[in-house]
């Protein structure tokens, strides 16, 4: 090789070599920046859920054990949510036969409004756990409201879904997990 | 190596050490003797508000942001280190939460990468300014000398600082775009999440404000004001929130425009001033809360304001 032709190579490879960097760099700051609707807790154990319901009973998850469960966070200052909550309570009352559970957290609201949106929608036995300070929806790692959370027989989160839910969402996420 | 080098050398050394070291205390969290709030800060900043993109949670109000600091606060109280804290945070949200790249992984490759680059950069840069000094003439590119000539040398020095520096500024760049997209739609890239709209805001407030929350709800209402600045309604209702969360000097300023706006006075305001007025023992209180049982003698408030003003008088 000559010596032209070694400083082609020399300049070819630093070349190569800064734009890798920057494409590395590129991919790496995209990766940090974007942000997902997949949750982190997906395949993971379900956190803890436990507190005082709306209705001002004691509820845990773990008293559903070996149930398939949903789990929906929700607040009676948003306006999906109004959209949202009879779709769950038909969707419990749909699934009920096959041992689908529902249980839904109320986070940074007031007790007096969420009630009266619960009675608004007649969905007043909807188990509802407080969280007033919103450390439950962070701790199930929540981005807003409404949230919605599948919890398969062994208590592992097998789905999240961010906004109103749908009908055909529901079934494709809780189909398999009944059958087994 | 000679004098000059060995300088050079050591002044990178130390340079690069500084930074580590300075990282090292800043990822850390700081120490444990400053106050909570200051400590919450520390850990906010460097996570990404789930609803509001880049924007740190230090710096949102958004309902989830408030709840993460919650989190972060009994976090720390609990003993629990920055480190752990963020990693709890990375295990709910993903590392897309952290605002910084990670110290592991890829992304302790995202902190050396850009940092060496501009070291390499650096030395090189010396290198050839020095080769330059000794013989002005190199890098005229006769062909046969080494590969390594100073021109050669100064263009991939440059190229390497520029990679290197990219990289803060596209961060930079990056919180910024996103902070404003993140000002225009709190819904990001979550698609269907819900918007909060200066609806959602008072829906929010207002259930703080039942929850007794007043400097939150404060905070809410000033969100509304930022979407709707010409609300007389809601100004009215921050300055309310304000006086029952013992604030009466700043419900003064904020309720002031509206109960001296032209036109019809608007009785709310009046009340609220008035009111604000007393709690910082102004002469002219009487005349206000005067006025608004002028302006509006059916309001709820009308007979209590009645039985203040008599009771004084």
């Amino acid at each position: 090789m000559t010596a032209g032709q070694t400083r082609h190579v020399a300049v070819a490879v630093s070349v190569l070599a800064v734009a890798g960097l920057a494409v590395l760099l590129a991919t790496g700051l995209g990766s940090a920046g974007s942000q997902s609707s997949s949750s982190a807790l997906v395949g993971d154990p379900a956190p803890p859920l436990a507190g005082r319901t709306l209705q001002g009973t004691h509820f845990s998850l773990d008293s559903l054990d070996g149930a398939v469960v949903l789990v929906n966070i929700w607040a009676s200052w948003c306006g999906p949510c109004r959209e949202e909550i009879p779709l769950l309570v038909a969707a419990k009352r749909n699934w009920a036969d096959s041992g689908v559970e529902l249980v839904t957290i109320n986070t940074r609201d007031g007790p007096a409004a969420a009630r009266s949106m619960l009675r608004e929608l007649g969905a007043t036995e909807l188990r509802s756990v407080r969280d007033p300070q919103g450390e439950l929806a962070v701790a199930w790692g929540a981005a807003g409201v409404p949230e919605t959370y599948v919890v398969d027989r062994d208590g592992i989160v097998r789905a999240r879904r961010v906004g109103v839910v749908t009908e055909q969402w529901l079934r494709e996420q809780l189909s398999p997990l009944v059958a087994r | 190596m000679s004098p000059a080098r060995r300088t050079l050398v050591a002044g990178v050394v130390v340079a690069v050490a500084l930074l580590l070291a300075g990282s090292a205390v800043w990822l850390g969290g700081g120490d444990q003797t400053r106050p909570m709030s200051a400590r919450v800060d520390d850990v906010a900043d460097g996570l990404r508000c789930p609803t509001c993109n880049a924007v740190p949670v230090a710096d949102s109000n958004s309902p989830i942001a408030q709840s993460m600091r919650a989190q972060i606060e009994e976090q720390l109280r609990a003993g629990r280190s920055p480190e752990q804290i963020r990693s709890w945070f990375v295990d709910r949200y993903g590392e897309q939460v952290l605002l910084l790249p990670g110290t592991d992984g890829f992304g302790l490759l995202l902190w050396v990468l850009p940092l060496g680059a501009v070291v390499v950069g650096v030395v090189a840069i010396a290198i050839s300014w020095r080769g330059r000094r000794k013989a002005p003439d190199d890098g005229s590119g006769d062909g046969t000398r080494s590969a390594l000539s100073t021109r050669r040398v100064a263009v991939a020095a440059v190229a390497f600082v520029a990679v290197g520096a990219a990289v803060p500024a596209a961060l930079w760049q990056s919180s910024s775009g996103d902070a404003a997209a993140g000002a225009a739609s709190a819904t990001g890239d979550t698609g269907d999440t819900a918007a909060i709209d200066a609806r959602d805001w008072v829906r929010v407030a207002r259930s703080l404000e039942e929850q007794g929350d007043y400097d939150a709800a404060s905070d809410a209402y000033r969100e509304v004001l930022q979407r709707r600045p010409d609300d007389a309604s809601v100004r009215t209702r921050l300055a309310f929130v304000l006086l029952r969360g013992e604030r009466p000097g700043e419900a003064l300023r904020v309720v002031e425009p509206v109960a001296s706006a032209p036109g019809k006075p608007d009785g709310e305001a009046l009340l609220v001033l008035g009111l604000a007025q007393r709690a910082e023992s102004m002469p002219q209180a009487d005349d206000t809360l005067r006025r608004f049982l002028s302006v509006a003698p059916e309001h709820p408030a009308a007979a209590q304001v009645r039985r203040l003003l008599k009771g004084q008088t």
